[in-house]
C-alpha cells in the first residue's frame, strides 16, 4: 500500500528543541505531514490510530527507550510497513549495526543537517521501497 | 739403601770368587758427586783399610785419577806392596757413567781374555741392577718424606699456614699466609694470636677475642677446629675474611700440645658474593611479601613452590591450601584461553592476558595475569605467575564507557537543536537574513559542526584506550562515499577559498567500514584545507589495488612536514607546532583516529613530502576477505 513517495513522518523525540527543528526541517523544508511525539508511549498510542509512512525514532529516551519502542511499534498492525529510521547521538559502529539488526531502515546521527534531512529520509524510502525519483521532490 | 748395597755386595763377591782373584771393588759415583766403594774378597779388608787410610783420596779425586791409580796398581801397592788390577766401566742402559768395577790381584798372575769377558758380564749385571734402583730413587726424589719436601709443599699452597708454639707464638708462616694477612714473614714471626697486629672480628662485627682464636683453643683443648670464620682488619681497610682450621701438634707421649698448625683461606670474595646474594634474596623476598599483585612460583614437577600473601588474599586460600592444590590447581579449567596460553608459553616462554582463577570459596576471580617460564641449571622449567584482580578494572572501564556515552549523548542533544536551528536559519527557511546575519549563522554552524566532530573524536579516542575500537566492514559504493565526503567538506572549502579535485578509476566497488573511511577522508581533507593557502587546489586520488583494496591519496600545497615529524604525526594529541593549535583548531586526535581506523582495516597510513612543496597523505586498505570475494 506504499505510495511512490512518503507523505507523512512521525518524529519520536523527547527533547523539545530537537522536535521543533524536526518539525521545520521535515514540514516546512520537506513538505511532509509531520506528527510529533514527546515519548515512546505517546507515539505507540498515536501511531496506532494515525500511522505514518516514515517514523524517526530517537534511541535514548526515558522510560521506554527507542529499541523497545521500535519493537512495540512494529507490533502495531497499522505500522507494519512503516519505514523506521533511528536517530541517535551515539555513533559507535557496533550500535549502528545493532540498530540495523533490529530491522531499522537506517540510522541517522545527531547532530544532523536540517536542510538535507527530508532528502535523506526520501533516499531511505527510495532504497527500502524500490521506487526512484522520490528524492527529486525536495532536491 | 740396604737392598742396593746387599745386592751389589753379593755380585762383587761372586765376581771375586769366579775370577779367583784376591779382591774385587765396585766404585760408584753418586748423583751428588760422592764416590761409594763396595769391596769383596780376601783383599777387601785391606783394600777397605786402604780406602780408610786415604778416604779423602778416593772420595774426592776425579774419576780419571782413580782409574789411573788403580790401573797402575798404586792403591794395591800402597796396601799390599804389589798387585795387578783389571777394570771396566759400569754404565747405565742409557750410557750414563755409574762408576767402575775392578778385579784386583796381588799374586801377579796376570788377567786372561776370559777374565775380561767375565768382568764385562758382571759390569752389565751391575748396570741392570743399578738401572732398577735409580728409577725407584728418582721417584723418591719427588715423593720422599723429607722435611724439605714438606716445606716446599707448604710453601706452594694457596692456603695460609702458620706454625705456632705452645705459647701461641708464630714461628713459621708460608708465603700465602703473608699475602692473606698482608704482613711479611718477619712481621708475623713472634706475634701471637693474643697480640696479632690486626683486629679480629666475628661475622656480626663484634670483636673476636684472641683467647678464642682456633689456634689458642686447639692448644688449650688439644682438639682440632675447622671452618672458624674470622675477619682480619688492619687500619681502616675493609676486613679480610678467613676460614681457619687448627690442628694441635704433639710429641710422643706428651698429652699436652707442643704447638699448633693453623691453616686458613681467604674467603673475602666468597663472603661478599654471599652477602650480595643474601641482600638480593632479601630484596626480592620483601618485594614478594609486599607486592599487591599475587605471585605464585610453580615447580616443574607440578608442585606449588610458593605463593605470596597477596596471592593467598586474592584467592582466599591459605598457603598450605594453595600448596596442596599444586601449581595449576587454582586455575579455572573452563577458562577457554588456557590451551592457547600454554601454547604461547611453550613457544615464547612468557604470556599475559585475562585468566580465570577459582577462589577458596568457589567463586571465580577474573584476573589479569602474566606467566613466565624460567630454566634452572638442570633444565627444569619453573614458572612465575603474577596476577591481579581485573574485575575492578573491568568495572571501571565499563563505567568509563557508559559515562562517556552518556556525556556524548548529553552534549550532542543540545548540539542537535543548536545545529538544526542554525541550519534552518542559514537555509532561509524562516525568511531571508541580512548579509551579516548569514555570516554569523554560518560561523555558528561551522562551530557547532566542529564541536560535534570534537565530541566524536574524544569518544573514538576513549575507545582506542579501552581497546574496543572496531570497524564494521561491508561492500559499499565508492562514488557515494566520495559524494558524501565532498558534501561534508564543501563548507570548509568555501570559507578557506580552496578547490578540491577528485580522481578515481572506473571501478565503483569498495570494501570496508564506509562511515569510518568517510571519517578518515574528511579528516585528511580537513587537514589539507586547514594548511592550504587560499587559492590552492587539493587533489584526492582514489585507485583500486590488487585484490579489491584501495589506495587513497590526499595531496596538498601546504607547508609540508619535516621527515623527522612524519611518524609522530599519527600519535594522539600531537600538533607539530603547539603555538599552531589555536590558529588551526583541533585536539590533535584526527590523524591518530584515522590511523586507528586504517589499522583496524589491516591497512597502513602515512605521509610523504610532495615534490614541489606540500604533503601527500595516503592510506591503503586491503580488499574483502577471500571467502567473501568468492561469495560475491
Amino acid at each position: 500500500m506504499r505510495s511512490t513517495e512518503p507523505r507523512s513522518v512521525a518524529c519520536v523525540e523527547d527533547e523539545a528543541g530537537i522536535r521543533l527543528v524536526l518539525q521545520v526541517a521535515l514540514g516546512a523544508v520537506g513538505g511532509y505531514r509531520v506528527a510529533l511525539y514527546a515519548s515512546a508511549a505517546e507515539a505507540i498510542e498515536g501511531l496506532a490510530a494515525d500511522p505514518t509512512d516514515v517514523i524517526l525514532l530517537d534511541v535514548t529516551m526515558p522510560e521506554i527507550d527507542g529499541k523497545t519502542a521500535f519493537r512495540r511499534i512494529r507490533e502495531l498492525p497499522s505500522c507494519r510497513e512503516s519505514v523506521v529510521i533511528f536517530l541517535t547521538a551515539k555513533a559507535r559502529p557496533e550500535e549502528r549495526s545493532e540498530l540495523l539488526a533490529l530491522g531499522a531502515a537506517d540510522v541517522f546521527v545527531k547532530p544532523f543537517d536540517p536542510m538535507t534531512l527530508a532528502r535523506d529520509v526520501a533516499a531511505v524510502w527510495d532504497r527500502v521501497c524500490g521506487f526512484t525519483g522520490a528524492s527529486a521532490r525536495v532536491g | 739403601m740396604g737392598d742396593q748395597g746387599d745386592g751389589l755386595s753379593a755380585l762383587v763377591e761372586e765376581l771375586a770368587e769366579l775370577l779367583r782373584v784376591e779382591g774385587a771393588l765396585l766404585r760408584l759415583v753418586e748423583p751428588a758427586g760422592d764416590a761409594r766403594l763396595i769391596g769383596a774378597g780376601e783383599l777387601s779388608g785391606g783394600l777397605m783399610a786402604a780406602a780408610a787410610v786415604a778416604p779423602m783420596t778416593l772420595r774426592d779425586q776425579s774419576e780419571a785419577r782413580t782409574l789411573r791409580q788403580l790401573e797402575s796398581g798404586d792403591l794395591l801397592r800402597a796396601a799390599h806392596g804389589r798387585g795387578d788390577a783389571l777394570g771396566v766401566a759400569v754404565r747405565s742402559s742409557t750410557g750414563a757413567f755409574f762408576g767402575e768395577l775392578w778385579a784386583l790381584s796381588i799374586t801377579q798372575r796376570g788377567f786372561s781374555r776370559a777374565d775380561r769377558r767375565g768382568l764385562g758380564l758382571f759390569a752389565a749385571e751391575i748396570s741392570r741392577h743399578l738401572d732398577r734402583v735409580r728409577i725407584v730413587e728418582d721417584d723418591s726424589v719427588l715423593f720422599g718424606d723429607s722435611d724439605a719436601r714438606y716445606a716446599a709443599i707448604v710453601e706452594a699452597m694457596a692456603e695460609g699456614v702458620v706454625v705456632q708454639t705452645r705459647d701461641g707464638r708464630i714461628i713459621a708462616a708460608n708465603r700465602a699466609a703473608e699475602v692473606i694477612l698482608q704482613m711479611s714473614g718477619d712481621e708475623l714471626r713472634g706475634r701471637t694470636s693474643l697480640d696479632p697486629g690486626w683486629r679480629a672480628i666475628r661475622e656480626d662485627g663484634s670483636p673476636f677475642p684472641g683467647t678464642e682464636h682456633p689456634a689458642m683453643v686447639s692448644l688449650q683443648t688439644g682438639q682440632p677446629l675447622h671452618g672458624i670464620i674470622m675477619g682480619v682488619r688492619r687500619g681502616e681497610r675493609p676486613p679480610t675474611w678467613i676460614s681457619i682450621n687448627s690442628v694441635p701438634l704433639f710429641h710422643h707421649g706428651d698429652p699436652a700440645p707442643v704447638g699448633v698448625i693453623a691453616s686458613f683461606s681467604d674467603i673475602t670474595t666468597l663472603k661478599r658474593v654471599e652477602e650480595e646474594l643474601a641482600t638480593s634474596v632479601g630484596y626480592f623476598r620483601r618485594f614478594f611479601e609486599l607486592s599487591v599483585d599475587g605471585i605464585i612460583i610453580g615447580h616443574p614437577n607440578g608442585r606449588l613452590l610458593d605463593a605470596n600473601p597477596a596471592a593467598c588474599a586474592l584467592l582466599r586460600r591459605s598457603l598450605s591450601e594453595m600448596r596442596a592444590l599444586g601449581r595449576g590447581g587454582t586455575v579455572d579449567p573452563a577458562d577457554p584461553n588456557i590451551r592457547r596460553y600454554l601454547e604461547i608459553r611453550a613457544e615464547c616462554g612468557v604470556v599475559r592476558g585475562p585468566l580465570r582463577l577459582i577462589r577458596g570459596d568457589g567463586t571465580i576471580l577474573h584476573a589479569e595475569h602474566a606467566a613466565m617460564d624460567f630454566h634452572v641449571d638442570d633444565g627444569d622449567n619453573f614458572t612465575v605467575i603474577t596476577f591481579r584482580d581485573a574485575e575492578g578494572e573491568r568495572r571501571f572501564e565499563r563505567a568509563k564507557r557508559d559515562f562517556l556515552a552518556m556525556v556524548s549523548h548529553e552534549l550532542r542533544t543540545p548540539l542537535t537543536a543548536i545545529r538544526g536551528t542554525l541550519g534552518l536559519l542559514a537555509g532561509g527557511v524562516l525568511g531571508d537574513l541580512k548579509p551579516e546575519g548569514v555570516a554569523l549563522v554560518r560561523a555558528a554552524t561551522d562551530n557547532a559542526a566542529r564541536l560535534a566532530r570534537l565530541i566524536s573524536d574524544l569518544l573514538d579516542s576513549s575507545s582506542m584506550d579501552a581497546g574496543t575500537f572496531s570497524i564494521v566492514a561491508s561492500p559499499f559504493s565508492l562514488a557515494a562515499l566520495l559524494d558524501e565526503v565532498t558534501a561534508t567538506v564543501e563548507p570548509l572549502l568555501g570559507s578557506a577559498g580552496v578547490t578540491l579535485t577528485r580522481v578515481r578509476d572506473d571501478d565503483d566497488a569498495a570494501y570496508g567500514d564506509r562511515f569510518r573511511l568517510q571519517q578518515v577522508l574528511v579528516n585528511l581533507i580537513g587537514n589539507a584545507i586547514k594548511y592550504s593557502p587560499p587559492g590552492a587546489t587539493i587533489e584526492v586520488d582514489v585507485h583500486h589495488r590488487e585484490g579489491g583494496g584501495l589506495r587513497v591519496e590526499v595531496r596538498d600545497r601546504g607547508p609540508g612536514i619535516p621527515p623527522e615529524d612524519q611518524r609522530r604525526l599519527f600519535e594522539r594529541f600531537v600538533q607539530l607546532d603547539p603555538s599552531d593549535s589555536r590558529r588551526r583548531g583541533g585536539a590533535g586526535l584526527g590523524l591518530a583516529i584515522s590511523k586507528a581506523i586504517v589499522d583496524a582495516h589491516g591497512g597502513r597510513i602515512a605521509v610523504d613530502t610532495r615534490e614541489g612543496g606540500g604533503s601527500v597523505f595516503w592510506f591503503e586498505i586491503p580488499g574483502p576477505p577471500r571467502e567473501l570475494a568468492v561469495v560475491e
